[in-house]
């Protein structure tokens, strides 16, 4: 019996760890360089948005000096301009900064205080990672480092060694004073905000090996710091100088507060900071490159043992629309409606047969929902054929939703197939990719008889793994927060708004996937509040997307946006992911969707004439055996 | 009760929090002391017909409350008090001359959900907010390695708490190892434990890493965590007592006795009103005993 790693257990290693976080030392293995890096390695204080999975962690990681170290080892440290040092907010420390025993200014300075000393250690804890990487003596001028300890309240010093350790000593202090914070506030000797890194900065930055150069300070996870801390760390961002700069990490609306702790003083993009929206960077095309060489990365390191294909495209094929079709039969689905046309038309005979099986399903289609016959819609279709083919051209990818709308107990009603369709589901987000990637990987394993990837991932096992990886972040949503229950019955009362509505889809616009908060004079200001911090925490769990809308109310409020589910749950609920049409919802709608959501599903459809159909999703729990 | 002695409370909604007001009739040389208005930062306690208001994090002020009393033991009584308040109150306990005891009272039952979802079966919380250190514990030195981390969630029923937790923290894989009361209060209780934790246990694998510690039992857990410590001796060990009381006090004392890397890490649960049933087994932990214990000792 051998020890040696199944296929499956490979696939855990390379795909199923999709945590930045957690990949340990093989993150740097793994390291996929995104489109927009080269411009986090300027000097300009950057800002990285995006949310988890977006590869935020990965790319500050991969800047920072062990990152870089790792991924360019012929290029000694002594080359770079650079040094970034990591530093990740943990939000059970930063919580310890408040409490009503002291006034808020006071806690902004014991704040600053405190990420002084954390900066300055990292800085210090990098030049004897300098010194034994590189092999050179970091020396520091005695009268310089004495005044970076004199700054900093701490013993002097003689070298960065002597340094580290007596911040270590000041930190214990410090922590001994804030956990007794009641009795003691008074023993806290503060340093001055920013003082001393600048001090440390200019110290090393006058020795000729590290002149010109800059530190980084990568500061993951900023949502975690109070709006007051925000500030502190705002302060210092916006009077940085040549020697050191910022790069933020953050999610989506994690940053509330850009003002400084000077009054009116607020930093700005692009005078003070370079935005970079993930999102917004790796749109569609860019997302599928960026995630095609993630996984094609992966791959290479799979053993030789195992036949698979160099390209990841290659285990994902999809199909066209009309390949759709055609697998869900619609030339017998269209053989009735078709045969009419060639009786009532006879002269367009030729014409009829060479059309596409789900163009002449798309005339039967329009004219149930124009409450007419297939005859008179192809009449129209002869005098206006270029008008047709352009509204079929809207249509055509919708119809595929509502080809197996009538049908009772199907466990597929619609196919999420192909690289392309996976990279869309994903949203742009890595995690989701690779979680896809791996469930349909894992799943083909299960279902193929001979266990081999050598053949690609069938089109329903691709659509089964799709399911269920939105179906684990359905149930992930409601661990995520306080709110996380409420988010995944919002997420599954629009879900089936919108599967209902792709489902019957006759007589309406196609692709019906986004929804706008309608202000109306009876909307109470209580409800459009919940409403508001609904779908805010909504879009930093992800769990919605939310996008500028077409009416600007000039007002930053739920008016302002237009929103959508996140594309993975389209897979769960059977609509569309792409962007397309918007429907509007009162925020009495939002909250009756969590509070009495069985009703106000029906009550939201009949304003377009649909009719609710439970059974449409039945089979979505059914699926995964609740 | 050994008498003389001071008993502190606190009352809740809870049957299991309401025993002190019966026995404060049949012991006579015992000080009932109880703790009211608990929030996050201070509470409040009525000695003698006085008030006096005691902030968590001043240690004067739990040295004096301690201090004060006249009894050389001090029963605190952990049910009704909100365990970031009898952390730092056991703390500043164990500190002085007083022999110590904390009194746990189990329930019969916990309230199940009228309205059940994955991870909540049970209304015993009814909301948590942001992830804290419990106060007077806080960590705030320097990281330098953050794969050098073991988190370490003493489970109960609530999988949203546990969801919320590794969100908010992050720690590194593989080093995940969630501690479920074994055997529980109840025969069933930890089999809730894992319907409960279903979805975060199932990602990832974590269930391959559970431990076990008995679910009443503070040695249990703090020998678990012990353990888990001398597996992974240059590691941060973060506690999140998400669980039972008597596992918090274990994570408490793990804290207190095994040195400089052990955090505390929180969530400030709102207790659902009325989210258990009925009393069960009244339990005494001689904490001033176990903490004297020497280090390696076995539960």
């Amino acid at each position: 019996m051998t020890d040696e790693p199944t296929l499956e257990e490979h696939l855990s290693t390379l795909f199923g760890d999709t945590r930045a976080e957690w990949l340990g030392e093989r993150i740097f293995d793994l390291f996929t360089e995104p489109a927009y890096f080269p411009e986090l390695e300027k000097r300009r204080p950057c800002v990285l948005v995006g949310g988890r999975g977006t590869g935020k962690t990965t790319v500050l990681r991969g800047l920072s000096y062990e990152g870089r170290y790792a991924l360019t080892p012929s290029a000694p440290p002594s080359t770079w301009s650079y040094f970034g040092l990591y530093y990740k907010v943990n939000t059970n420390r930063v919580t310890a900064f408040s409490g009503p025993e002291l006034s808020d200014n006071r806690w902004a300075r014991i704040f600053g205080h405190y990420i002084n000393l954390i900066l300055c250690d990292s800085i210090s804890r990098f030049m004897l990672w300098y010194e034994d990487t590189v092999g050179t003596s970091a020396q520091a001028d005695p009268e310089g480092l004495s005044a970076v300890c004199e700054s900093l309240h701490v013993e002097p010093a003689e070298d960065y060694r002597g340094l580290s350790n007596r911040i270590k000593m000041a930190l214990i202090r410090f922590e001994s004073i804030v956990n007794n914070i009641g009795d003691r506030a008074g023993d806290l000797k503060l340093s001055a905000q920013g003082l001393p890194i600048d001090l440390l900065c200019e110290l090393i930055g006058a020795s000729p090996e590290f002149s010109g150069k800059a530190f980084y300070f990568l500061i993951d996870e900023y949502e975690s710091l109070s709006p007051l801390q925000q500030r502190v760390l705002n302060t210092l961002i916006k009077h940085c100088g040549e020697r050191y700069s910022f790069k933020i990490g953050v999610r989506a609306l994690g940053w509330d507060i850009h003002e400084t702790l000077k009054p009116g003083e607020i930093l700005e993009s692009p005078a003070d900071y370079a935005r970079i929206d993930i999102s917004e960077r790796l749109d569609e095309d860019r997302f599928g490159t960026f995630a095609l060489d993630v996984c094609n990365n992966r791959l290479r390191y799979l053993s030789p043992d195992f036949t698979v294909p160099t390209d990841i495209t290659a285990l994902f094929p999809g199909l066209s629309d009309d390949a759709e079709a055609s697998h869900w039969g619609i030339e017998d689905i269209v053989s009735e409606p078709k045969e009419a046309l060639l009786e009532s038309f006879p002269e367009s005979a030729f014409l009829i047969r060479a059309m596409d099986p789900l163009e002449i399903y798309f005339l039967h289609f329009w004219a149930k929902g124009a409450n007419t016959s297939i005859e008179i819609a192809f009449k129209d279709f002869l005098a206006s054929p270029e008008s047709w083919r352009t509204r079929y051209g809207n249509y055509k990818h919708s119809l595929l939703y509502t080809l197996r709308s009538g049908l009772q107990g199907v466990r597929t009603r619609k196919l999420y197939a192909g690289w392309h369709t996976y990279a869309n589901l994903a949203g742009g987000n890595i995690r989701y990719l690779l979680a896809l990637v791996y469930r349909g990987l894992v799943q083909h394993l299960v279902d193929a008889e001979d266990g081999e990837l050598a053949d690609g991932v069938s089109f329903e096992t691709q659509t089964t793994a799709a399911k269920k990886v939105a179906r684990e972040r359905l149930e992930e949503l409601e661990g995520l927060s306080a709110d996380g229950t409420t988010l995944a019955q919002l997420v599954t009362g629009l879900g089936k708004i919108f599967g209902t509505m792709a489902a019957q889809a006759e007589g309406h616009a196609p692709e019906v996937t986004q929804f706008c908060v309608t202000r109306n004079a009876s909307s109470h200001d209580v409800t459009a509040e919940r409403v508001d911090k609904l779908l805010r925490a909504g879009v930093m769990l992800l769990a919605l997307r939310r996008f500028a809308g077409t009416k600007p109310t000039g007002r930053d409020d739920i008016h302002q946006y237009d929103y959508m589910l996140h594309p993975l749950f389209s897979a769960l609920f059977d609509f569309s992911y792409r962007k397309k049409r918007r429907t509007e919802l009162g925020p009495a709608d939002i909250m009756g969707l969590i509070e009495s959501q069985r009703q106000t599903v029906v009550n939201i459809l009949s304003r377009s004439n649909r009719k609710s159909d439970e059974t449409l999703f039945g089979d979505q729990l059914m699926l995964f055996g609740t | 009760m050994q008498a003389p002695a001071t008993y502190i409370y606190a009352r809740s909604n809870e049957e299991r929090s309401i025993h002190p007001y019966s026995w404060e009739n049949g012991h006579s040389r015992c000080r009932f002391v109880e703790v009211k208005d608990q929030d996050r930062f201070q509470f409040a306690v009525e000695k003698e017909g006085r008030r006096e208001e005691i902030r968590v994090r001043s240690q004067s002020e739990l040295a004096y409350l301690i201090e004060s009393l006249p009894d050389k033991v001090v029963y605190i009584d952990i049910t009704g008090i909100e365990s970031h308040i009898w952390a730092p109150l056991i703390r500043t306990a164990i500190g002085g001359d007083r022999s110590v005891m904390a009194v746990y009272v189990e329930p019969k039952d916990y309230r199940h959900s009228l309205n059940p979802t994955e991870g909540r079966l049970f209304d015993i919380t009814d909301k948590f907010t942001e992830i804290s250190s419990f106060p007077g514990f806080a960590k705030l030195g320097s990281v330098e390695d953050e794969s050098k981390i073991c988190f370490v969630p003493l489970l109960g029923f609530e999988g949203n708490r546990l969801a919320n937790a590794i969100e908010k923290i992050d720690p590194p894989a593989g080093k995940i190892f969630p501690v479920i009361g074994v055997p529980g209060f109840r025969a069933d209780f930890p089999f809730n434990t894992y319907i409960g934790n279903r979805v975060s246990l199932a990602k990832d694998g974590l269930w391959k890493d559970v431990r076990f510690a008995i679910a009443n039992s503070p040695i249990s857990a703090w020998d678990c965590l012990r353990t888990i410590a001398g597996e992974y001796p240059d590691h941060l060990i973060k506690v999140a007592p998400l669980g039972t009381r008597p596992h918090a006090l274990g994570a408490v004392l793990f804290a207190l006795t095994d040195g400089g890397q052990v955090e505390l890490v929180y969530d400030n649960p709102t207790p659902a009103r009325q989210r258990s049933a009925g009393t069960g087994n009244i339990l005494i932990y001689d904490v001033t005993s176990m903490v004297a214990m020497p280090s390696g000792t076995e539960a």
